[in-house]
């Protein structure tokens, strides 16, 4: 579905990423992993545009992407939840979802969506007038994936959603993620959370420092005591790598 | 639009729009020197339109401007040479101008799509410097540095010759300005630039083409600055680049930020109160003081308003206009601590 081959990104003379080469199968959840500042929200932004690769090509659907606008890449059916969960602060909730609405052309599709999303979300029906900025971290991570829904994306790119959530909230964040996949939408999802983002995907990536290291399933990544080592660094954080993977 | 004035109630527009166009007959018959207020007030609604304009940009597109004097420029001058020296009649001029200086704007916008926050007011403001250079270098047309004489406004046949009549064709526009302000923000277009303020990334990741917006709001904000500049040329009769200077640009910041960013009556509001400071409240105090203080008239205006503006941004973030609006809460809600709401 959607295949990156030697991709090479820059933010001016820095060069971001180091040839990226990954692919996500139709109906997968593809994971990506790495330290702070790998490259990883770097790699979705230059799938969906925001940033313009160098070098190397993007494919989604058999369909070269990585000359072409972000508008029209996201009409092709991507979707891409910001870092941080960036939504629009002084918009309400409904606002928010209008936005994300923001391609389609007609009202009650718009509508339809977010009845949809309410359906999904009961705690967005019920703040939907509310301030979205106003709401708790949780909340608002809710409405930035319901803000992506509203366009139905058949590949959907999450960029670390379970930040800045105490543990309770990340289990609820990754059971939606689940569903999601469940319900047939094919993700992209960035995490520096190991062990949750292994355990629900398909097939993972660790990256350094912009070039893919290690890739392979769950089972296969978590017998690599590299990852680990690796991810959370080597010798001194290692014992703390221990204890957070219980 | 919801959100952060979320309580208005505009029921008393209707009865504002009455009293503006009242209040020169109450003024003359208050006091013999009305004339004078007339004028001031004038300037006021002439800045509102531009600084309604400004909001939109700055307030609800997130882009700084420190170059709107030098919109106001264009536009004035522009006027003054398509009316006085072309032949074209004021009402056309009144339509043909504000494109233009629109496309001004688009000008500015082009490095927007690349610079921000503060930087971007840097540019802006280069942009009034460069205004600046070109009206004294085009003399022929402009005057140069000596000024130019502007004819008076004349609107389908009747000249506007004096401040009272200034005044309501002024008012009139300024109310039709902020009506059509109002009317933006409230559409999809207001919550598209709202959008980019709060995050272009989740803008652009919703499939908004955030450089062609930002752009519409340069062009949009230069219109407003363009066709307060019409008024100002051919109300004031006189223009050199003394009446934009770049601290005007700055003063207009802070009229925004006064009366409270991203509410258009805000910017309404402050523009008012920065006016009505400078020309009644300020002369008050300014011999006394320069006395003891050493400061320049120019100087201690500029502190004074430098003041003001830490004050709202420290204490009143939400300007006049939200104060406004807290007080209506507080009185609604009165016996019942209706202190915490506003924490
Ligand atoms: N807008 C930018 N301008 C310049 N450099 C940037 C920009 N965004 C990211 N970078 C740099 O690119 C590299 C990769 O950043 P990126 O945000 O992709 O990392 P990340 O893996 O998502 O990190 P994190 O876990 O902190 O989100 C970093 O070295 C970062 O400093
Ligand atoms: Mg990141």
């Amino acid at each position: 579905m959607l295949k990156m081959i030697g991709v090479e990104t820059f933010y001016g003379k820095i060069k971001a990423l180091h040839g990226v080469s990954l692919e996500v199968l139709e109906g997968q959840l593809v994971c990506i992993l790495g330290a702070n500042g790998a490259g990883k929200s770097t790699i979705l932004k230059t799938i969906t545009g925001l940033v313009e690769p160098e070098y190397g090509t993007i494919h989604f659907n058999g369909q070269r992407i990585d000359r072409m606008d972000a508008e029209d890449i996201i009409k092709l059916g991507i979707g891409h939840v910001p870092e941080w969960r960036r939504i629009f602060a002084e918009l309400t909730v409904k606002e928010n979802l209008q936005m994300g609405g923001f391609l389609l052309k007609e009202k009650d599709l718009i509508h339809e969506r977010m009845v949809e999303a309410f359906h999904h979300f009961p705690i967005l029906e019920k703040r939907k007038d509310q301030q979205a900025g106003k709401m708790s971290g949780g909340e608002q991570q809710m409405l930035a994936i319901s803000r992506a829904l509203m366009l139905k994306p058949k590949l959907l790119l999450l960029d670390e959603p379970s930040l800045g959530l105490s543990p309770l909230l990340v289990q609820d964040i990754f059971a939606t993620i689940k569903e999601l996949h469940k319900a047939g939408t094919t993700i992209l999802l960035v995490e520096q959370n190991v062990n949750h983002a292994l355990k629900i995907a398909d097939y993972g990536y660790v990256l350094t420092t912009g070039k893919i290291f290690l890739s392979g399933t769950y089972e296969e990544l978590l017998d690599e005591e590299k990852v680990r080592e690796q991810y959370l660094g080597e010798g001194k954080y290692n014992r703390r790598a221990k204890v957070w993977s219980g | 639009m919801k959100g952060r004035y979320d309580d208005e109630n505009l029921k008393w527009i209707p009865i504002l729009i009455i009293a503006v166009y009242l209040s020169p007959f109450l003024l003359k018959s208050a006091t013999f020197s009305y004339k004078y207020y007339l004028y001031i007030l004038n300037m006021a609604g002439i800045y509102m339109i531009l600084t309604v304009g400004l909001d939109l940009l700055s307030g609800f597109t997130g882009l700084m401007s420190l170059g709107h004097a030098a919109f106001l420029a264009i536009g004035a001058y522009t006027s003054a040479i398509l009316v006085d020296q072309a032949g074209l009649p004021f009402e056309l001029s009144l339509i043909i101008t504000p494109v233009i200086v629109g496309l001004c704007g688009l000008m500015i916008g082009f490095p927007a799509l690349r610079i921000e926050g503060m930087y971007l007011g840097l540019t802006t403001m280069g942009f009034g410097f460069i205004v600046k250079r070109l009206i004294i270098a085009f003399r022929d047309w402009t005057g140069g540095s000596a000024g130019l004489q502007v004819s008076k406004a004349t609107l389908f046949g009747f000249t506007i010759s004096n401040d009272w009549n200034n005044y309501f064709m002024i008012y009139t526009f300024a109310i039709i300005a902020i009506i059509v302000a109002r009317r933006i923000v409230k559409s999809k277009l207001g919550r598209v630039f709202m959008a980019i303020r709060d995050s272009e990334q989740a803008a652009q990741a919703s499939g908004i083409n955030i450089a062609k917006y930002k752009m519409l709001s340069f062009f949009i904000s230069g219109m407003f600055a363009g066709f307060a500049g019409v008024l100002f040329a051919h109300t004031n009769h006189f223009i050199s680049t003394d009446h934009f200077d770049i601290l005007l640009s700055v003063y207009f910041i802070v009229m925004v930020l006064v009366g409270g960013v991203g509410s258009i009556y805000g910017a309404v509001l402050g523009t008012l109160f920065i006016v009505l400071m400078e020309n009644m409240f300020i002369p008050l105090f300014k011999d006394t003081l320069t006395q003891y203080m050493h400061l320049e008239a120019g100087d201690f205006q500029a502190f004074i308003f430098g003041l003001i503006m830490l004050l709202f941004i420290i204490f009143q973030p939400m300007g006049l206009y939200g104060m406004w609006l807290k007080m209506r809460i507080y009185w609604k809600l009165f016996p019942f601590n209706p202190r915490k709401r506003f924490t």
